[in-house]
């Protein structure tokens, strides 16, 4: 489980045990003692955690020690012979470019990138390049003053090329009118999904979706499908039943959000009005793992089509999330997520009642086609095959 | 926020991390730069079983140019593009969208390829590499495959990876010398994600005009209508055509955000007519 | 609680535990919580109201003189303080001591002990509370924290060192705990614009519970500080603290008076508009006059000396109000909108014994001490109950030292953040420290100065009066003696003591309150210059003035760097930071992403301009500084947003002022003018 690493920390080489999980800057802080590596958001946005890794600026908060092995670490402590940061270091004292001194290390470490990169920097870069680091003090003034003394003060030496960023394309041809041929990049491969954004003024929690599809079969057959619980749950991406007991369900449901993951499990009850052919399936789930909950309704309404032999029906998905995985502020990209899930509900459902769909629910794997290997120029083929380690079996695990 | 306790691997070719990455049944997940899967872990949102960590196959960080591509590889860090030295209208699209993402701290070990698999869909590359018409080369140890951007990415942090499947590298056709881009950014703070994105070419000579809005809640909407209006008039359609235009294509957007994602499309052609 | 060898242990563990809870309604909105038929937060109160507070002074009297009444409804965001460094606190239980030693990320050391011998029902003697480095406070760590007490009694309990250090999830999510207040002005006024008199209702969010020792102040607060700067004859004004199903409300630097000078400017600015006169110049005649100095105002706030009316016309100076004029009449290339604001405030400082007292507060400040010593060889420790986390006081303090004694800053030693090694105080908050700790060392090193002149005069053979001290040294009339002999003399030589020594030696405890203890006022004048893109609701600040008043300046470099730090703040709480939760109560910012805070591209180069009036009551004229920065933002720049609205007829009154915020006011006028 536990990885040995040889890294280089301020000149020094150390080896170490590391738990695959230990971040750079706990192992800093909590193995190696050099506990000027501050820890703030632990999500790379504050900088207080900023060190040097391989000479390059790195968040040492979501960089694993384990992915180190061989790499070279500058923490604050490791510029007592830096030139640069001596001259960073004095500023930041005579221009009061710090007050608690917190965000300090890593601020120190991104102004000498800074000093270095920019020698030509203005105002507006110096705080642009220092938005990667938080501070709750000063205000930036001190520290921007600070880089500013550095950059007036250093010899021209210390600077390397100043890379040049263009914040506008230089237009050098007038422009001309043509016609654009198609592309065959396009959004029509599948549907899109949107919904309705929550706007600040109207943030009730919860998330509403619905879908409405017409099925090649009359209602009686179609209401089938809706009374048995488990064909229904298996047609919902994720879910599934533990045990179903008259009104009474029991089960889960997995969510793959990306890199997230939940599970919720928990109960549900249907309540059912077979005269109008409407239910509701309500109920709720913990997920322990990131400790939310969530709850929630599937409403469906079967409405006889204009034959007799189609039918429509009408799904609205309604649930509420709590905890940790409810408290983002992005909700449109739940919702989005949510509008795939209720179409891919609706699909299953539609195909489990048509009889298209495989006895194991749908779980194939999707696969583009037409695609053309060939198109490729045999130099660029050459290039993924060495690239992808395509016959390099020699280099495979050792 | 520590993460949850993991399996490691860092495997030295692509076949062996797909293998790898097999073996976990969909319980693995390959870390490039890791500064969003880094985040993730810390706030156990993500806890997948296995880390594949592919930051040690050096063949993924190359960058191949060719006459009309460049091929970069899934680990070029987003840095990389920044400092890139290059005046053509590429070289200049691809410095500015590097360049803005986030800080340098994170540009220096964020990667192109782990943007474009995580899929959030207010992420510059993502945005940038749909407006490029690029394609994606994949691998795994069962089969090679090229997608196009358009079917890359499904939704929001959703590709059409296989669970065993790596993106290998980014093949971005290259444009004209003649071609005009235009690419603005909406977002409340420097260095946050752009909560609407504009991104414009018009390459008259290879009769390329595209207009994408990125940001959006999926993936990036190609507005062509508005993109042959400028190509065949060289005018910057008035702001009501273009959030009609995002409309039609994606309804749902209050007035606000509708707005937003309309100005940063208008602006982005407006930068590139100038 | 969950124990582990690691944090990622114990949250190993965390993860194994669910919690089964039977969900009841939750109390979101703090104005709905006043209605009869909001759930109950606390069901045996019968409502939600923590505290109702109410004034009545002259209102009907005045209001029915005016000729213009303007109304408006202000509203600001839920905030969190974010200091860089979270909470923090480790505990052991010292074997040899017998004694509980708790290290603790705080502003309040000695409060804490205090809190926690109550909490654990142990006597203060076994407690010692150390407080280091301090990554920040901002009045977030100026109360007891409940993971104090948990990880101390955890200590006593398994005999063990454990610790516990808040992340940023935490923080966001648990501590998001100040800012949120709602306001009803009216405004009566004569044709002038000249106010009369003001009626207000203000909601404070108070959250679930209230904090120890700070209990539920800020919403009487804010009925007592909303005047502000200004003068009116008549004043009604309504409080009501209500309980809410949030993290419990914690004083943030500047507490209530960043949403009542808001609010004040807001008003003030509507007033303007329906008198049809420049803002600025109906500001000028509503302040105190320099003449009325000192003033006690309609609340009863005793503004102890300043120029408000000048501090103003130097911002609209400084600012270039004229050339602003002048630009927006010729409109932006780029059709953004510029606009305008100002606001002028107040900040009462160093507010004692009896301001706290009032209050009803269970622990009240009373006079403030400090320790000094000279040590052998010469140098000089200054021991103070205070805690500097950030505030410079290792060398504002050392001044006034040396300033007394003439003894080189570099000699100087200030000890705080341990209650082993400092006496008794109540700690960092409410711009308190350098008045009352400034003032405390100042009085006990005249002390220690006389006792080390008495020494010298008896080296130098002259009398005390004829000893004068300079640096590092006394000088007399037949010559000089240094520091380090007097020091050396007491210590190591005492045979050539005088008879008459005072047997106390080279060391001292001093005490100092000011001789009116109703608070020392700061005051200035923000002024903003932004541009407002209308297509986007997006806000630049393209100028930002800041005139300031804190009495005499003890280091204008630690003041400006206060006062930036204040700003930037406020410019958070006007522009960006805002901790929405959904009806449900679930915050929905919980990472940096989310809740954003103003970094180095959104705080525009600050320009600071200093006066000096310092206070008759403070020891040198000093006044407190600390909070100052954060109040005036929100008023100077939310006015200037409203200026750049004005040819379109829209006004943004709730904060922060974000893009959304201020296109849907745009369009909200739009619809107004297209229905009229």
């Amino acid at each position: 489980m536990n990885k040995n690493i040889s890294i280089i920390i301020n000149g020094k080489s150390v080896e170490a045990l590391v738990e695959p999980r230990t971040s750079l800057a706990d192992f800093l802080r909590d193995k190696q003692r050099l506990t000027g590596t501050k820890l703030a958001c632990e999500h790379g946005v504050c900088g207080a955690c900023t060190v040097l890794i391989n000479g390059a600026p790195g968040r040492a908060c979501i960089t694993f020690a384990a992915t180190l092995d061989g790499a070279k670490i500058q923490t604050i402590e490791g510029f007592e012979n830096d030139d640069v940061m001596e001259v960073v270091r004095n500023a930041f004292h005579t221009k009061h470019g710090l007050q608690c001194g917190f965000c300090t290390a890593g601020m120190l470490i991104t102004a000498r990138d800074i000093v270095t990169r920019f020698p030509n920097a203005d105002e507006q870069t110096i705080r642009t390049e220092l938005s990667g680091n938080l501070c709750r003090c000063t205000g930036y003034m001190g520290i921007v003053k600070a880089v500013q003394k550095v950059l007036e003060e250093m010899p021209a030496k210390e600077r390397v090329r100043n890379p040049v960023i263009p914040k506008n394309p230089t237009q050098t041809f007038p422009f001309k009118t043509f016609q654009p041929k198609s592309s065959t990049q396009t959004n029509t491969s599948s549907k899109r999904m949107t919904a309705k954004r929550v706007s600040e003024k109207d943030v009730d929690g919860w998330i509403r979706l619905t879908d409405r599809f017409i099925v090649a079969r009359n209602r009686d057959e179609t209401w089938r499908l809706f009374s048995d619980f488990a064909r229904m749950a298996s047609c919902m991406p994720g879910a599934s039943l533990t045990k179903a007991d008259g009104d009474q369900l029991e089960g889960q449901v997995r969510i793959a959000f990306g890199p997230i993951r939940a599970s919720f499990k928990g109960n549900a009850t249907v309540q059912r009005d077979d005269k109008n052919y409407e239910g509701v399936i309500a109920g709720g789930g913990n997920d322990s793992s990131s400790g939310s909950r969530a709850k929630g309704q599937v409403t469906y309404q079967l409405l006889g089509g204009n034959s007799g032999e189609n039918t429509i029906v009408n799904l609205t998905l309604e649930f509420q999330l709590q905890g940790a995985l409810a408290q983002f502020s992005r909700v449109g990209l739940i919702q989005e997520f949510s509008a795939r899930l209720i179409s891919s509900f609706a699909k299953n459902l539609s195909d489990e009642i048509e009889g298209r769909r495989k006895e194991n629910g749908d779980k194939t794997e999707l696969r583009v086609s037409g695609l053309v290997w060939s198109v490729l120029a045999a130099r660029l083929k050459a290039l993924w095959l060495k690239i992808s380690g395509i016959g390099s079996s020699n280099r495979s695990r050792s | 926020m520590k993460a949850h306790s993991f399996t490691y691997e860092r495997p030295s070719n692509v076949l062996e991390a797909s293998r790898l990455l097999a073996e976990a049944s969909g319980e693995g997940r390959v870390l490039a730069g890791g500064q969003t899967l880094g985040p993730m872990l810390n706030m156990r949102l993500a806890m997948p079983k296995l880390i594949v960590d592919i930051g040690g196959i050096h063949e993924l960080k190359t960058v191949e140019h060719f006459v009309d591509r460049i091929v970069v590889g899934a680990c070029v860090n987003h840095a990389v593009f920044e400092d890139w030295i290059d005046p053509t209208p590429l070289g200049q699209l691809l410095s500015r969208a590097g360049g803005s993402i986030a800080y340098r701290a994170i540009r220096n070990r964020g990667t192109i390829g782990g943007s474009l698999c995580h899929a959030d869909p207010n992420a510059d590359w993502v945005t940038t590499m749909s407006l490029l018409e690029a394609t994606l080369l994949t691998a795994s140890t069962k089969a090679r495959r090229q997608l196009p951007m358009s079917e890359f990415m499904l939704g929001t942090y959703s590709t059409a990876l296989n669970p065993d499947e790596l993106l290998v590298a980014i093949d971005i056709p290259k444009i004209s010398s003649e071609a005009r881009w235009g690419y603005y950014r909406i977002c409340r703070k420097v260095g946050e994600f752009p909560e609407a994105l504009g991104a414009v070419i018009f390459d008259q000579p290879r009769k390329v005009g595209r207009v994408i809005a990125g940001g959006m809640n999926g993936r990036p909407l190609s507005l062509p209508t508005v993109a042959e209006f400028v190509a065949a008039t060289g005018k910057t359609p008035e702001l009501p055509e273009v959030e009609k235009a995002i409309q039609e294509s994606e309804p749902g957007f209050d007035s606000v955000d509708l707005r937003h994602h309309a100005v940063a499309v208008r602006r982005a052609i407006l930068m590139a007519l100038a | 609680m969950c124990v582990a060898p690691t944090r990622a242990e114990a949250e190993d563990l965390v993860q194994r535990i669910s919690l089964d809870v039977d969900e009841l309604p939750a109390v979101i909105d703090a104005v709905k919580a006043r209605n009869s038929d909001s759930a109950l937060l606390h069901e045996e109160w019968g409502d939600n109201i923590f505290l109702p507070t109410s004034i009545d002074i002259n209102f009907d009297e005045f209001a029915k003189k005016a000729d213009v009444v303007v109304k408006r409804e202000y509203k600001l965001a839920r905030q969190c303080m974010m200091p860089m460094e979270g909470k923090g606190v480790l505990a052991y239980w010292d074997e040899r001591d017998e004694q509980l030693v708790v290290y603790a990320s705080t502003q309040v050391p000695h409060m804490i002990r205090t809190g926690l011998s109550l909490a654990l029902g142990i006597d203060q003697s076994s407690i010692r509370v150390v407080a280091p480095d301090v990554g920040g406070g901002f009045g977030y760590k100026c109360v007891l924290q409940p993971e104090e007490v948990a990880v101390a009694w955890l200590a006593m309990k398994r005999r063990h060192p454990v610790r516990w250090v808040e992340d940023r999830r935490e923080h966001l999510v648990s501590g998001a705990n100040a800012r949120e207040h709602h306001y009803v002005v009216t405004a009566y006024a004569d044709k002038q614009g000249k106010l009369l008199a003001l009626d207000a209702e203000i909601t404070v969010d108070v959250g679930a519970y209230a904090v120890w020792p700070w209990v539920c102040f800020e919403g009487p607060q804010a009925g007592g500080n909303l005047p502000g700067a200004y003068i009116f004859s008549g004043y009604r004004c309504q409080t009501y603290s209500m309980a809410t199903n949030k993290p419990p409300l914690v004083p943030y630097r500047g507490v209530s008076r960043p949403g009542v000078c808001f609010a004040i400017e807001m008003t003030v600015d509507a007033v303007a508009r329906a008198v049809g006169r420049e803002p600025a110049e109906v500001r000028l005649e509503n302040l105190v006059p320099a003449a009325s100095m000192p003033y006690t105002n309609i609340t009863n706030k005793h503004y102890d000396s300043g120029d408000y009316p000048s501090s103003l016309r130097s911002a609209m100076e400084k600012i270039n109000l004229d050339g602003v004029r002048a630009r927006q009449k010729q409109g932006e290339k780029d059709g953004r909108l510029i606009g305008v604001g100002f606001a002028p405030y107040t900040e009462q400082t160093a507010h004692g014994t009896k301001v706290f007292a009032a209050w009803g507060i269970p622990l009240v400040p009373g006079f403030e001490q400090a320790s000094v010593r000279l040590t052998p060889g010469g140098g000089l420790e200054i021991r103070v109950g205070v805690q500097s986390h950030g505030q410079g006081m290792e060398t504002t303090l050392a001044q006034i030292a040396n300033q007394i004694l003439g003894i080189d800053v570099s000699k100087i030693r200030v000890v705080h953040g341990d209650t082993k090694f400092t006496p008794y105080s109540t700690g960092t908050y409410a711009s308190r420290s350098i008045v009352m700790a400034g003032g405390a060392v100042s009085k006990t090193c005249v002390l220690l100065g006389e006792r080390m002149k008495r020494i010298g005069a008896h080296l130098m053979q002259c009398k005390t009066e004829q000893v004068r001290l300079e640096t590092d040294k006394m000088v007399g009339p037949n010559g000089q003696v240094s520091v380090r002999e007097i020091a050396d003399v007491w210590y190591l030589h005492p045979e050539q003591l005088p008879d008459d020594v005072d047997p106390g030696g080279l060391e001292a405890t001093g005490g100092y309150k000011p001789k009116v203890d109703t608070g020392a006022f700061t005051f200035g004048t923000h002024a903003a210059v932004v541009a407002v893109d209308p297509e986007l609701g997006t806000v630049e600040i393209l100028d930002y003035v800041i005139i300031e008043d804190c009495g005499a300046l003890v280091n204008p470099m630690v003041v400006e760097g206060q006062t930036y730090g204040g700003a930037a703040q406020g410019i958070g709480t006007a522009l960006y930071e805002e901790m929405p939760y959904d009806h449900a109560g679930q915050p929905l910012a919980s990472n940096l992403a989310d809740y954003l805070i103003p970094g180095a591209a959104e705080v525009p180069p600050l320009r600071i301009f200093h006066t000096q009036t310092p206070s008759p009551f403070t020891e040198h004229g000093i006044k407190g500084v600390g909070e100052g920065g954060a109040i005036a933002p929100s008023g100077a720049i939310v006015s200037a947003i409203n200026d750049a609205l004005r040819p379109l007829g829209a006004e943004v009154n709730s904060i922060p002022a974000t893009p959304r915020r201020v296109l849907s006011a745009i369009e909200a006028a739009k619809a107004r003018s297209a229905q009229q």
